[in-house]
């Protein structure tokens, strides 16, 4: 299917002429009315050209998903309501991992940055395991004292005591991802090989790999496990 | 099945007359499998110096041995590989008569006790090592072909031109990770090699740190699936690819490489990819239109087998509203910086080198000052190693009285590696 430019050209590419760029199908001031963003604002926008692409409405011959039937927008690769691959076609959707599993381990490079006084590297420490369940989850040490019982208890033997009693918390995203936020800890959280902590109260999303430290030699890995 | 998603940053808008479009690409490639997937489809080539100077200390050829024998360890079964010792030439330690060997249990052991009978002595030709590892990975055809280049030393037995030579007979058929050792080895020599070859450099501090490195560096390249990716831009007919950097992971000019696919569209190589993210600064120069109008600046995608498998587009806007127009974008700015960071450390330290006390402390200056404004602290550091840092905001430095070489080096070493920012969960 080829389609006429403004400029007059054939282009092969429906959103935008293959020849000179200009727009088919939708004037450009639809989008210049977006609302600004904050200009101090330091992240920087997320752009999803997707997004961009003007609505029209679809030919009435427009080839349709032939999994849910949602007519094909222009020559996207994908269907915009299930992801079907027009290209390649009827193949498993996506796998998208829904389970997270966290590996307790104790850390001796981590430690060994960390260079805390008086606290000794366990000898013996047995890796432990977390599968993920639950749309907010406290990583902490327990005491019954205070009635603090994290989900996730790093307290017994060998116990890194530079992690607080309510230290962090994992909080589950729509998409099922998880982020961490750190609760305000004594001795902070930090992400991979930055050694700056990340800001309390800040929610830091992760992925599949991400290492966390926390206390004076533990790091937890989270990991996706397949559906 | 890997499957690749983009996404485009950038302040689509430019003031009225505006021609210069800066973006930022990202892109994502997931779903390889965790390590451990890849059995076949792939070959590895440990080159590892064994020239004389491994001697001194000693400590250098055994460590040099010991992390052979882990990367050995790393290389999964079914992949095919061999070990090769440099010197002034090239010796096939394992399997030897010019071929390669499925890895297995047997196999893996048999070159791990060729590895420990390796003996430093003679020159160094590094370019023999890289053309017999080329001979090697065409006995391998259709597969993933990565090689890790372990040196301590300058290229002595060799010229510039023979090394050239060898790099462009070499480029396209296989990645190579390049090590070096020690203080004496030649950075920009090993970032010429790792550059043409899609690898990346690092400086291993001591010997006993060879070993974590080298699993590391073999795992990654384990965990590569697709092979023979090229970057495809387009862009509109009287517009111009002013350049196309990858700035992350590591910073890495492709503009020269392009290769034309038609009079719009050039392809510019990427190497094979695993699960990793890694990032494109792209500058396009567009013919102005009037306000209001829009235009694609460009299109990019990653072609993998001549398909495209994912997109991302870089637009114009054209606008009268200087909010909009004036407007950074944060990776953009950051990419930028990271650039200028890499350059201003490579001439700080040529001419703290070459003794050129000015120069070394107006760039190395410059170097602290953008790494304090990129909130790089690993980097501010590194630059602190080898400067007293007065002021990192405004760039004021001193040379100190006495600096370690191995400080210079991985200065220089690491100015290419970038980090990127973390996004804040939504």
């Amino acid at each position: 299917m080829s389609v006429t430019c403004p400029e007059g050209h054939e282009s092969e590419t429906t959103d935008y002429c293959d020849r000179c760029g200009a727009p088919i199908g939708a004037p450009a001031a639809a989008t210049v009315a977006d609302p600004p963003l904050d200009a101090a604002d330091v992240d920087s926008e997320r752009v999803v050209d997707t997004d961009r692409i003007p609505e029209r409405p679809a030919p009435a011959e427009a080839e349709r998903c032939p999994r849910c039937q949602t007519p094909r927008t222009g020559d996207d690769r994908f269907c915009e309501v299930d992801g079907y691959d027009f290209l390649v076609g009827g193949q498993e959707p996506r796998p998208r991992p829904v389970r997270w599993e966290l590996e307790v381990t104790a850390d001796r490079a981590y430690y060994d940055s960390m260079e805390s006084d008086g606290v000794a590297f366990p000898t013996d420490f047995a890796a432990r395991r977390f599968e993920l369940d639950g749309d907010e989850l406290l990583i902490g040490r327990r005491s019954a004292s205070r009635g603090i019982e994290p989900q996730i208890d790093l307290a017994g033997a060998p116990e890194d005591e530079g992690i607080s009693h309510r230290h962090a918390v994992l909080a589950r995203a729509p998409d099922g991802s998880y982020s961490i936020t750190d609760c305000g800890s004594t001795n902070g959280t930090s992400l991979n090989d930055d050694p700056d902590a990340i800001a309390p109260g800040d929610a830091v999303s992760l992925v599949d790999g991400d290492r966390v430290h926390i206390g004076a030699w533990t790091t937890i890995a989270i990991r996706a496990l397949p559906a | 099945m890997t499957e690749f998603t983009s996404e485009t940053y950038q302040n689509e808008y430019l003031p009225s007359g505006g021609t210069e479009v800066n973006a930022v690409v990202r892109v994502t490639a997931w779903g390889s499998g965790a390590a451990g997937a890849r059995t076949t489809g792939a070959a590895e080539i440990v080159l590892v110096d064994v020239s004389g100077s491994m001697n001194y200390p000693g400590t250098k050829i055994r460590a040099a041995r010991d992390a052979t024998t882990a990367a050995i360890d790393c290389i999964r079964d079914g992949v095919e590989f061999a070990i090769v010792a440099g010197t002034d030439t090239a010796r096939e330690v394992y399997p030897g008569d010019g071929r390669l060997l499925e890895a297995s249990d047997k196999t893996r052991s048999a070159a791990k006790k060729a590895v420990a009978g390796l003996k430093a002595r003679g020159g160094t030709a590094i370019g023999q090592w890289l053309v017999c590892a080329d001979a090697l990975f065409a006995g391998a055809p259709g597969t993933i072909h990565h090689a890790i280049l372990l040196t301590d030393g300058r290229n002595e037995n060799e010229t510039a031109d023979e090394l050239a030579a060898a790099l462009s007979k070499c480029e396209g058929n296989f990645q190579c990770d390049c090590r070096g050792v020690g203080a004496d080895w030649e950075v920009d020599e090993l970032r010429q090699i790792a550059s043409t070859l899609l690898g990346d450099v690092a400086l291993i501090r001591e010997p006993r740190d060879m070993r974590d490195d080298f699993t590391e560096m073999m795992e990654r390249a384990m965990g590569r699936a697709v092979n023979d990716v090229a970057l495809r831009v387009w862009a509109p007919q009287g517009a111009e690819v002013a350049f196309v950097k990858q700035v992350a992971p590591a910073i890495e000019d492709l503009t020269a490489r392009r290769s034309t696919v038609n009079e719009l569209t050039g392809d510019y190589p990427t190497g094979a990819w695993g699960d990793e993210t890694r990032d494109y600064h792209l500058r396009v120069t567009v013919p102005a239109r009037a306000v209001g109008e829009e235009m694609l600046a460009a299109r990019v995608s990653l072609v993998v087998d001549g398909a495209a498998v994912s997109e991302a587009k870089i637009r114009a806007l054209w606008t009268d509203d200087e909010a909009l127009s004036t407007r950074v974008n944060a990776e953009v700015v950051r990419s930028t910086g990271q650039a200028e960071y890499a350059e201003a450390v490579q001439e700080g330290v040529a001419a703290l080198r070459e003794g050129d006390d000015r120069t070394a402390t107006k760039r190395l200056g410059r170097a602290a000052q953008l790494a304090h404004a990129l909130q790089d602290d690993a980097k501010l550091e590194e630059v602190g190693n080898v400067v007293d840092i007065d002021d990192p905001e405004r760039g004021t430095v001193k040379l100190k009285g006495a600096v370690d070489d191995l400080d210079v080096q991985a200065l220089d070493a690491h100015s290419t590696k970038t980090t990127r920012t973390r996004k804040p969960a939504s």
